[in-house]
């Protein structure tokens, strides 16, 4: 355990002075992480401006999904994203070789090798707004309700993260898997709306198979006082781990690699 | 004459080039249709629950059914070949041919939007079966006919957009994140996410001005509302500025281009 944190911490350290090789780039794609989320802001309150009262969401509470939701994404981007996009061409390449062959578990190193820290802007920034929002919502915010909040968001951004790695690992058995990347992305979208504006089958679908709801929908209704139990999500959690690694041991027997 | 049969030809290459790539533009066109659909579900959601919005349901159905498919026709993705191509030096083939790159990468798009177009339209149609009791399109050919002729210039606005974009390349080595940033503003202020008509009151004046509606949002506007004469005058005005705008930055750039065997 304490090689592979040091391991990390290398790669973490590796991927810092990349960003700082190309400073401009860095930046303008710090600013560009930051301005979606804001962006990403204006559909969800016109939504909420125009059905509020309908469903029960007012501005501050949206503001604490789309706050959350921005934070949780901007560490996916940053820790898993630049990873998933990568193993299509791992694949394709033949680039695999070059983790196979390294004295530690391939499918996690493959999956935590690459960092985008300019990413983590949107985790500042969505923190920002998620707090706004709690602070005009006047929630009663006790550690305890922080705690369970952030138990969800984790449960959302592990079990979406292991999905989109499920999708990935397409690229095994199809060549032409690598815009499987931007389904992924565009599907993630849904997390950004509170559960509640989409169809109950839909809500089901968006808190099980496709846990974006989790991300930030269930976690915001935490902290406004619903109860909800996480036994259940770290039930489905350990469910997709299990095949998640699964479907890695049978789709790498079927890579046939560069050399 | 001649540049209508050279584009033809290069067509029906990139055609046949694309061909391969099918099923990747396939998965492309599925994840082009998310978005529309999880707007189109919680809009519908909402309006279901008592939510009011200041445009019909039939509008707003429709607009999202086919929002994919107007934002694929209108899209460009130049900026990027036409970047590297600058940058590693590739452009300098094209300099000393009797054909402009611009040619080609429009010959480029030109297949793209043919394959995608064939990939999407099964796609859009089964999010329109779906929700088919609300979708409402017009039956006048004059209509279809307007829309088409807008639908022309929203293409040519953003095709410019990305030479000036790709042009950039000419100055900075890296111009993805400018494309970034286009591509995120371009998402909210075009109409490809929401309608335009949703935003508040307080906004429509500048959103009805930016150029960006004129990329997505004014054509369907075309097809499905009665927009003013004086729109299509701000449309015809932001292509001729687009057009400009790409024409004068590309002769600028050339002079500083300095590629293998320039």
């Amino acid at each position: 355990m304490k090689r592979y944190a040091r391991l990390w911490w290398s790669c973490l350290k590796q991927a810092i002075r990349r960003d700082l090789q190309f400073r401009s780039q860095t930046v303008t794609n710090a600013i560009a992480s930051t301005a979606e989320l804001v962006l990403g802001l204006i559909p969800v309150l016109i939504l909420t401006g125009t059905a509020a009262a309908a469903v029960g969401w007012n501005g501050p509470l949206t503001l604490i999904v789309v706050g959350i939701y921005g934070a949780c994404t901007g560490l996916m981007d940053c820790f898993v994203a630049p990873n998933l996009r990568r193993i299509d061409g791992y694949v394709r390449k033949g680039e695999l070789d070059l983790i196979l062959v390294r004295p530690v578990n391939a499918q996690l190193f493959a999956a935590l090798r690459w960092m985008e820290p300019a990413e983590l802007g949107r985790v500042v920034t969505g923190l920002g707004l998620a707090a706004a929002g709690a602070h005009a919502a006047h929630l009663p915010i006790t550690p305890e309700l922080i705690v369970r909040a952030a138990g969800w968001t984790a449960i959302g951004f592990i079990g979406f993260s292991l999905l989109w790695a499920n999708l990935v690992y397409l690229a095994f058995w199809f060549e032409s898997a690598e815009p499987i990347n931007e389904v992924a992305l565009q599907a993630r979208e849904a997390g950004r709306y509170p559960l509640a504006y989409f169809p109950k089958s839909v809500q089901f679908v968006l808190a099980t198979i496709v846990p974006a709801g989790l991300i930030a929908a269930v976690p915001a209704k935490v902290l406004a006082g619903t109860v909800a139990a996480l036994s259940t999500g770290l039930l489905l959690l350990t469910v997709g781990v299990l095949l998640t690694i699964l479907h890695w041991q049978l789709a790498s027997r079927r890579y046939s690699s560069a050399s | 004459m001649r540049l209508a049969r050279v584009l033809r030809i290069l067509v029906v290459r990139e055609v046949t080039i694309m061909l391969h790539y099918r099923w990747w533009l396939a998965m492309l066109q599925l994840s082009n249709i998310v978005a529309p659909a999880i707007s189109l579900l919680v809009w519908r959601g909402a309006i279901a629950q008592g939510a009011k919005p200041p445009v019909t349901e039939s509008f707003l159905t429709t607009y999202l059914v086919l929002v994919s498919i107007v934002a694929m026709l209108t899209s460009s993705w130049t900026s990027g070949f036409l970047a590297a191509s600058i940058r590693l030096g590739g452009l300098s083939s094209w300099l000393v041919r009797p054909c402009s790159t611009h040619l080609n990468g429009l010959a480029n798009n030109l297949a793209e939007k043919v394959i995608k177009l064939f990939l999407l339209i099964p796609l859009a149609a089964v999010l329109g079966f779906i929700f088919r009791n609300q979708v409402d399109l017009p039956t006048t050919v004059g209509k279809w006919l307007a829309f088409a002729i807008s639908l022309l210039m929203a293409a040519a606005m953003t095709f410019s957009l990305d030479i000036v974009i790709g042009s950039l390349a000419f100055w900075f080595e890296d111009v993805s994140a400018v494309d970034r940033l286009r591509s995120l503003l371009a998402r909210i202020l075009s109409g490809a996410l929401i309608p335009l008509a949703l935003f508040p009151a307080a906004v429509r004046s500048f959103l009805d001005a930016q150029p960006f509606r004129f990329m997505v949002s004014f054509p369907l506007e075309v097809l499905l509302g009665n927009p003013s004469r004086g729109s299509f005058a701000l449309q015809f005005a932001w292509f001729a500025a687009f057009v400009g705008a790409a024409v004068f930055v590309w002769r600028i750039g050339l002079r500083s281009y300095q590629g293998a065997g320039a």
